[in-house]
């Protein structure tokens, strides 16, 4: 029984683990391992490894402003959500505010809109004036926020029930005004928890596609995964298309270890109780 | 307060960025769609433009060849002017004219000057700009249909065809009532090559196998753009067809596409993944680097590409760069034989012309500007570098005199060459209609129903339905007469 | 606690808590805005149209994009909850490394769905690509299993299921999750009971586990569906000749468009996303109160 078990779990990973396995083949792949002609089967590591493709994308200018462009995304959409829902948590996590549930409810039902159909009115709204005057950076960084406040407030209220009460019932008694009760105290406290749902934040929107993709297939600034399948409706090489892959997920695989707790609770928001 | 304040920082965070376009150069927005590493180039190039003339210039892709339209439609409507120049595909080049939404050229630069600028341009890409005997455009390219091919493949053809000349009759009897035309042999000069030579090498390659598998060898583009509609209008024009007949949709040489197309993809000569999966051109570059297609029609730069190695990430699509055949265009011939055993109509080795054209919109903050730019891109040295390392087809004269001078390689010079003879061969024009992506709509619609799906072979039922796309097609014709 | 409240001391509440309500607003009203906006203009266009949205059922494509949507949620959604199911009692119980486990099965959620559907693609090429080199029996360790290359993207079959694949495997840790939490609100001496009762391990799955995970169970299936329903990405990539629902929207939009049909489609897609939910959360109840009966 236990020998079953540790052979399946060796299947899943390896399930797990070839696609990744073979992306990074292709990226590190040398020309004869991958124009076969047919005439041989695709190696399972390449012939003569070459990082020339990563030489490539370091000095491609379209490359590196896309990777500019979703970093600038993700953080104006972690700013923007962050500024929006980690007051709204506090209070929903501090003060009794009558139906408290629906309120919570409807906060998460927001993300059960499908996103192909939510895109459709927003993009028409987000690339029609005024908004349209601003950069294709900040439309989508909104539109980033929309998808990703629900889970903010969420990660965040269970942030601030966690901190106990009387820290700042205390500092409210010695005369801090509410304001700078919530800013000199519950922040250092709260920072850490804040920091994992700003991380998430931040992931979903460096692999958001469907938003970004309505929002900016047309302007010169895209995310890295609208650059991806621009690149791709060109039918590149698979090293090309591999190379770039694996730098877009690269950081997300490194951070996913590092937050996983939060992952899990935002994965999972709403959908235990 | 704190919405306030958050309002308040994100009305500086915003204004930042809007402040660092507030500069008082002389900016213009040019539109373009060009593949991925084309376009780093002219970028780069915009930069050194932007440079030598203390101006801004910003660049904007569009996806398909008539946005274009659509884009200076909404700039028009707002009243705003930034849109200096426009990338425009031969099927725009007139509608965009007709329509009144391009300037031109008499009335930006005086008409001896333009006059000596245009002598720098290939007469027959002038001629293409000149609309109503006005010249709205600056050339940009020319490009033409090449017949690729694998030299060793089409050997090894040559070498083995006969013994499945029985089953190529077999299969033709169905349709011709004869099989091979009398006295048939398969061409040893790919300039010679008919349809017949087509199907034959096709028949062959898709019954033998490669590699161990057997599977069909050719393949045309099959996507729903106007990529496949270039390739079926190309096949009306070597059949013999003209303008008329394309328009007209109902005549001989269009019939004779669809039986052919028809008679290919019932034989499953054809390579299914041009409708499956709607293949486009770089989609038949992959096939061909897994050995899937041996023989289609490629542009100039799809066979750069394809050959490779003029940019890191030309990785190319052929195990041996060296197998890569070209010729010019196949001569169309009908599927139908006269009780001789003898075609019963002959076309030509025609191609279709296409190319692009750069037009000044009436929504330019600077026609002036405008105009300098695209000398500048299409200036010699620029025309020579981006000819060399893209694989286009130049179109200043002072270029093409010197063929050497653009092209080192030995197979760059061969690809051009062939061009060259394409041209004397005959190239052709599509109607230039504004209504044309219309009825280029029309076209993919009946390719895809009475080749795809339904496989007509007989004449008498193509003719039949193909009423219903001539009636399409004069609806849409009878609407343009009627604007007219 | 809200109940005990009357309206009067209710508004007095509200009044001294103005920083609350301060507080809270923005996020919400962020969010209700855009709700407000996207069900306006979805109802707008898809009435400003020439299809009404009553009609829609009359346009071919979308009756077949509907019927393949249909198919790619019925067997997604339950293939979807057996993977996760097996990968939660694979790592219910901790042994040696069982977080660094955890933390592998984690990783197909951190992978963007269009890079998983791009390798997917290079994985299932035709004829020739690695799996179709593996099943020609072209790699020397491995058997041949068929003499033809097989055509993935060729058959509505194939490519939809190759869609269904990709989404699986990228959410599978999604589903591990949620049963992970399911199994582990199982209460350990329940197991010891049964244990001492000389429950063997299957029985123990069958009378104790499933029946105590049943709500669990049954979240993923409203949480799968809602997400198999609205799946756009993979099929975007792996089928596009057969279009769902989804990729419709995003074509009539982009290629046609035609945003008001496109919205139409858009509204029916939300419906029907409804409609999935209503009849699953109805059965949610039914199941529950049968357990609680037992």
């Amino acid at each position: 029984m236990k020998i079953l078990k540790f052979v399946l779990i060796g299947v899943i990973l390896f399930f797990i683990i070839f696609p990744l396995f073979m992306m990074t083949k292709y990226s590190i792949s040398d020309r004869e391992s991958i124009v076969t002609g047919g005439e041989y089967p695709e190696p399972f590591f390449p012939f003569k490894p070459t990082l020339e493709m990563f030489g490539v994308l370091w000095s491609r200018s379209d490359f590196m402003k896309a990777g500019l462009t979703s970093l600038w995304v993700g953080l104006f959409a972690v700013a923007f959500s962050l500024l929006l829902g980690a007051p709204t948590a506090y209070a929903l996590a501090r003060f009794r505010i009558p139906g408290v549930a629906i309120l919570l409810f409807f906060l998460l039902s927001v993300r059960l809109f499908p996103d192909i159909s939510a895109v459709i009115p927003v993009a028409e709204l987000l690339l029609s004036r005024p908004f349209s005057l601003l950069p294709p950076v900040v439309l989508v960084g909104l539109a980033h926020t929309l998808l990703a406040l629900p889970y903010t407030v969420y990660i965040a209220k269970g942030v601030f029930e966690s901190i106990p009460r009387d820290l700042e019932e205390q500092a409210f008694v010695l005369g801090a005004a509410k304001s700078r009760t919530f800013f000199k105290i519950l922040t250092p406290l709260a920072l850490p928890g804040l920091g994992a749902a700003a991380i998430y934040t931040f992931f979903l929107s460096w692999n958001e596609f469907i938003f970004a993709y309505f929002l900016t297939f047309q302007g010169t600034e895209t995310t890295l995964p609208v650059y991806l399948l621009r690149i791709l409706s060109w039918s590149p090489q698979k090293n090309f298309i591999s190379a770039i892959s694996l730098l877009i997920c690269v950081p997300v695989i490194i951070f996913t270890f590092l937050v996983q707790r939060y992952m899990r609770e935002g994965l999972t928001a709403g959908a235990v109780k | 307060m704190l919405k306030k304040s958050c309002i308040l920082l994100l009305a500086v965070l915003l204004s930042s960025f809007t402040c660092q376009k507030r500069v008082e150069k002389p900016e213009i927005t040019v539109l373009i769609r060009m593949m991925d590493i084309q376009d780093l180039w002219f970028r780069e190039k915009m930069k050194q433009f932007e440079k030598e003339n203390q101006v801004k210039i910003n660049v904007v892709t569009f996806d398909q060849v008539e946005d274009v339209r659509q884009m200076i439609e909404l700039e028009r409507k707002s009243g705003e002017k930034r849109i200096g120049l426009v990338k425009t595909a031969l099927e725009m080049v007139y509608p965009l004219a007709k329509e009144n939404y391009l300037i031109p050229l008499d009335e930006i630069e005086d008409s001896l000057q333009l006059e000596k600028d245009l002598d720098e341009y290939l007469p027959e890409a002038v001629k293409v700009g000149t609309i109503d005997d006005r010249v709205y455009y600056v050339p940009r390219k020319l490009e033409t249909y090449l017949l690729f091919f694998l030299k060793s493949k089409v050997k090894d053809a040559l070498n083995n065809w006969e013994k499945d000349r029985a089953k190529i009759n077999a299969r033709l009897q169905e349709v011709n009532q004869y099989g091979l035309p009398a006295g048939y042999r398969l061409e040893e000069d790919p300039k010679e090559w008919d349809y017949y030579d087509l199907l034959v090498l096709s028949f062959f390659w898709a019954n033998n196998p490669y590699h161990g598998i057997t599977m069909p060898r050719v393949a045309h583009r099959g996507k729903r753009y106007a990529g496949t509609v270039n390739e079926l209008v190309t096949r009306i024009f070597q059949l013999g067809g003209d303008k008329e007949d394309i328009l007209s949709m109902g005549t001989g040489p269009v019939k004779d596409l669809f039986l052919w197309e028809s008679f290919f993809i019932k034989n499953q000569l054809y390579h299914s993944g041009m409708w499956e999966q709607a293949w486009s051109g770089g989609d038949i570059w992959r096939a061909i680097s897994t050995g899937e297609v041996f023989l289609c029609f490629l542009h100039q730069i799809d066979l750069f590409f394809v050959h490779g190695g003029s940019d890191p990430t030309m990785t190319g699509y052929l195990s041996d760069p060296s197998d890569l055949g070209v010729s010019i265009m196949p001569r169309g011939v009908s599927l139908e034989l006269a009780e001789d055993g003898k075609v019963q109509r002959k076309g030509g080795h025609f191609s279709n012309l296409y190319g692009w054209w750069w037009g000044i919109p009436v929504t330019s903050p600077d026609p002036e500007l405008s105009y300098e730019l695209a000398r500048f891109i299409t200036s010699k040295e620029n025309q020579i570098e981006e000819c060399s390392r893209f694989g286009m087809f130049p179109v200043r004269n002072d270029v093409l005199g010197d063929l050497a001078q653009a092209f080192d390689e030995e197979w760059k010079q061969q690809i051009f060459k062939t061009t060259r003879l394409q041209f004397e061969n005959g190239t052709k024009e599509f109607p230039r209609l504004k209504e044309w992506p219309q009825i280029g709509k029309n076209y993919l619609d009946a390719w895809y129903d009475i080749s795809v799906k339904r496989k007509v072979v007989k004449r008498e039922e193509i003719s039949r339905s193909l009423k219903d796309y001539v009636r399409i097609n004069q609806a849409i014709l009878s609407s343009f007469e009627a604007e007219e | 606690m809200s109940g005990s409240i009357k309206p009067s001391s209710l508004l007095l509440k509200l009044k001294s808590n103005l920083f609350t309500i301060g507080f809270f607003i923005p996020a919400f009203l962020y969010l209700f805005s855009f709700f407000v906006i996207i069900v306006v203009f979805l109802l707008k266009f898809s009435f400003s149209g020439n299809v009404p949205l009553l009609h829609l059922l009359s346009v071919d494509e979308f009756k077949a994009a509907l019927w393949r949507s249909f198919w790619f949620m019925g067997v997604g959604t339950p293939l979807q909850l057996v993977v996760g199911l097996l990968l939660a009692l694979l790592i219910q119980q901790s042994f040696k490394g069982v977080g660094m486990v955890r933390s592998l099965f984690m990783i197909p959620i951190a992978i963007p769905a269009l890079v998983t559907a791009i390798i997917i693609d290079l994985l299932f090429s035709y004829p020739l690509g690695p799996i179709n080199d593996l099943l020609l029996g072209r790699h020397a360790f491995f058997p041949q299993i068929v003499s033809l290359p097989v055509n993935w993207s060729g058959s509505e079959f194939l490519s939809l299921g190759l869609a269904i694949l990709g989404k699986t495997w990228r959410d599978m840790p999604i589903s591990m999750l949620i049963l992970l939490a399911g199994l582990h609100s199982i209460e350990l001496e329940q197991y010891e009971a049964a244990k001492t009762m000389g429950a063997r391990s299957w029985q123990q799955f069958k009378y104790l586990t499933l029946p105590l995970l049943t709500p669990a169970i049954l979240t993923i299936l409203i949480l799968r569906s809602i997400e198999n329903w609205k799946e756009f990405v993979f099929p975007f990539v792996l089928a596009p000749a057969y279009p769902l629902l989804g990729v419709l929207i995003e074509r009539l939009y982009h290629v046609e468009q035609n945003p008001a049909l496109a919205a139409s489609v858009a509204l029916g897609l939300v419906i029907l996303i409804a409609l999935t939910t209503l009849i699953f959360t109805t059965i949610t109840k039914m199941v529950r109160k049968y357990l609680v009966r037992v």
